[in-house]
């Protein structure tokens, strides 16, 4: 019964928090905020012929002070419910602290007349209020379900969901403070909120993860109706969040309160993917116990690599939102990213033609077409060198050339220096063949630009020297392998004690080389404390693969490595857009 | 002072590893283990060839991080 009767409060402090978010929308849209000199009380500007701009600032504070009060009632009932789950409880014990905080910022606004400048902190605070009310709601309202041990592929499928809902909130609220940027009334008030200004960009990605959550949702949970009708909501508000798009800025502010609302069905999108129940086994996508032979277009889809390509292309988008020349077009992000594309896959698709006598010797790429002579070594080239043609031609047409140079040089380095030479010579290969790997920022950044500057240099330097720890913690797991296949890796021919130790070195080296970028003034001091954290969890995993050398810490690097590019990018593009 | 400082330390963190680097590609002159045989044997002058290059075109790079500080 408590449990009921904090459910609907919190319920309810949700709704107020949601409709203070979006009444705040509106004093930005409207610049109304000047309009109530005075704090905490609006009673210098609000009379009896008090203009529109004064009610609707008046009102904000009123759904503020309700949010708050609702708020802090919700932190007392978890106070007194010590049994709650601390996912429930934490949350709602820290609602009415970032109130307060939130409250303070907007008693400074007010005091110093810092309308616009300081939206954006004002706003993320109040978002975070909101989740704080809403992922508690979500999980008094779905106990953790008791599921017993996942299969191999549905345990993965589950975890592809899990992250991908998590993804999608943290875009719907970076959309929500995009919105907001846009929802400033003038031009100077648009550049002093320091938002991510490029609305379309942030409506893009949410809409790319939305999307994608709800197909992860289908493949995963299809049984599941509350959950695939909670990811389809989600994809439906991004949609209609798209027509707010349409308004003038100054009538976009309702748009805010539209992705407050965004933001908190991600949310409960996220929490209800972690707690219902996940299916024992997932379907197969054919009920044939004999595994079918692929399909030749999936066959050639593989040639291209599309998993490598994947991370190339998070540090090529990354590297276009971080230049000096400002957000980009969404055209140019999308040539930009269909010639990458191209590109990393022709070099992909030439490097399978060649390597088909190392990859017929090898457990994880014996099964790839040309080895196992689904698609002859002759057509895989030709594939790969039409890709890669194209490439040039499409960034050269759309982008800049100096872009379309890259690329280029990017394919003969991957697919000729480093497959035909590197590879088969030196256990140097991954450490100078890794330059291969470091060209798609370079793209990225002069597509945007046109010119190179040394910032671009920097991007380039630390793929550089992560290369190295990243691929000889997979070398060591593998290196039978490629010493059945004559590959003179450095675990094969110097031993695994030397290729730890060369590990921890190159990892100090590239976690060092981060700090670079705050040196030079290309980022701030958020991607500074991002990459340091970063840092030290992956000099981490490099001291444990030093010191214990185990097959899971081993792979703890290995795993880590992927994901550290791709957050330290990301704390790249989230530097840029806040500061 | 913050980017001097900065700068400085991550000098410091470049110069040891790039000669625990050296000293290792000099050290790897000679074979450490048993390769198989049809795995070949890679030019130990190419192989510190490659590894001074690196460091030296790194260092390039620090020169010109070192220009743009205030």
């Amino acid at each position: 019964m408590p449990h009921i009767t904090l459910h609907r409060l919190v319920l309810t402090g949700a709704a107020a928090t949601l409709l203070a978010i979006a009444s705040g929308g509106l004093v930005t849209a409207t610049m109304s905020g000047a309009a109530c000199p005075g704090w905490p009380f609006c009673t210098d500007g609000l009379e009896l012929h008090a203009g529109p701009a004064a009610w609707i600032a008046a009102g904000h504070r009123i759904a503020v002070l309700l949010a708050a009060l609702l708020a802090l009632l919700g932190a007392v009932f978890a106070w007194r419910a010590p049994a709650l789950e601390p996912w429930a409880r934490l949350p709602l014990l820290l609602a009415p602290l970032l109130g307060m905080l939130q409250t303070g910022l907007g008693a400074l606004i007010v005091q110093l007349r810092l309308f616009g400048a300081a939206d954006v902190w004002h706003l993320a605070l109040a978002l975070l209020v909101l989740a704080c009310q809403v992922v508690p709601l979500a999980v008094l309202a779905q106990p953790r379900a008791e599921t017993g041990r996942l299969g191999g592929r549905a345990a993965r499928e589950t975890r592809r969901l899990r992250s991908l809902t998590w993804w999608t909130a943290g875009a719907a609220g970076v959309l929500t403070l995009a919105l907001s940027a846009r929802a400033a009334a003038a031009p100077v008030a648009s550049a002093a909120t320091l938002l991510p200004a490029n609305t379309f960009g942030a409506l893009a990605m949410a809409g790319v993860l939305a999307t994608g959550t709800f197909w992860q949702t289908w493949r995963a949970r299809r049984g599941d109706r509350l959950l695939v009708g909670m990811a389809a909501l989600l994809a439906a508000l991004i949609a209609a969040e798209s027509l707010a798009l349409l308004l003038p800025p100054a009538a976009a502010g309702f748009g805010v309160g539209l992705g407050a609302l965004v933001w908190s069905t991600a949310l409960v999108l996220a929490v209800l993917a972690a707690r219902r129940p996940a299916p024992v086994a997932v379907p197969a996508p054919r009920a044939e116990s004999r595994p079918e032979r692929p399909s030749l277009v999936s066959d050639y889809l593989s040639l291209t690599k599309p998993r490598v390509i994947s991370l190339l292309l998070v540090t090529t988008l990354a590297a276009m939102y971080i230049t000096e020349a400002g957000a980009p077009s969404l055209w140019l992000v999308f040539w930009t990213m269909v010639g990458g594309y191209l590109a990393a896959g022709g070099a992909g698709a030439i490097n399978c033609a060649f390597d088909r006598d190392i990859d017929i010797n090898m457990g994880r790429t014996s099964r790839r077409p040309v080895p196992s002579g689904r698609i002859a070594p002759r057509s895989a080239f030709i594939f790969g060198l039409v890709l890669s043609l194209l490439a040039v031609v499409v960034l050269f047409v759309f982008t800049t050339p100096l872009a379309a140079l890259f690329a280029g040089l990017g394919v003969i380095y991957y697919a000729l220096f480093y497959t035909r030479w590197l590879k088969r010579s030196t256990w140097q290969n991954i450490i100078i063949g890794g330059g291969a790997g470091a060209i798609p920022p370079l793209v990225g950044w002069t597509a945007v630009t046109g010119n190179l500057s040394l910032a671009a240099v920097v991007l380039f330097a630390i793929i550089f020297y992560w290369t190295p720890p990243h691929f000889w913690a997979l070398a060591l797991v593998k290196q039978k392998d490629y010493a059945r296949a004559g590959v003179p890796m450095l675990p094969v021919v110097a031993g695994e004690v030397e290729t730890r130790w060369q590990i921890l070195v190159y990892s100090a080296l590239m976690v060092a080389l981060t700090g670079l970028l705050t040196v030079i003034g290309a980022m701030g001091w958020v991607y500074l404390v991002a990459a340091a954290l970063l840092g030290a969890v992956f000099m981490r995993y490099a001291w444990n693969t030093w010191r214990r050398g185990d097959q899971p810490s081993i792979w703890g690097l290995y795993k880590y490595s992927l994901l550290y590019l791709a957050l330290l990018f990301a704390a790249m593009a989230l530097d840029r857009a806040i500061l | 002072m913050l980017p001097h400082l900065l700068f400085w330390l991550i000098v410091v963190v470049f110069v040891a590893g790039q000669a625990l680097l050296v000293r290792a590609a000099w050290r790897l002159r000679r074979p450490q283990v048993q390769s198989p045989d049809r795995v070949p044997r890679s030019d130990p002058r190419g192989d510190l060839g490659w590894t001074l290059i690196t460091a030296a075109a790194t260092a390039v790079m620090f020169y010109a991080a070192y220009a743009t500080l205030p």
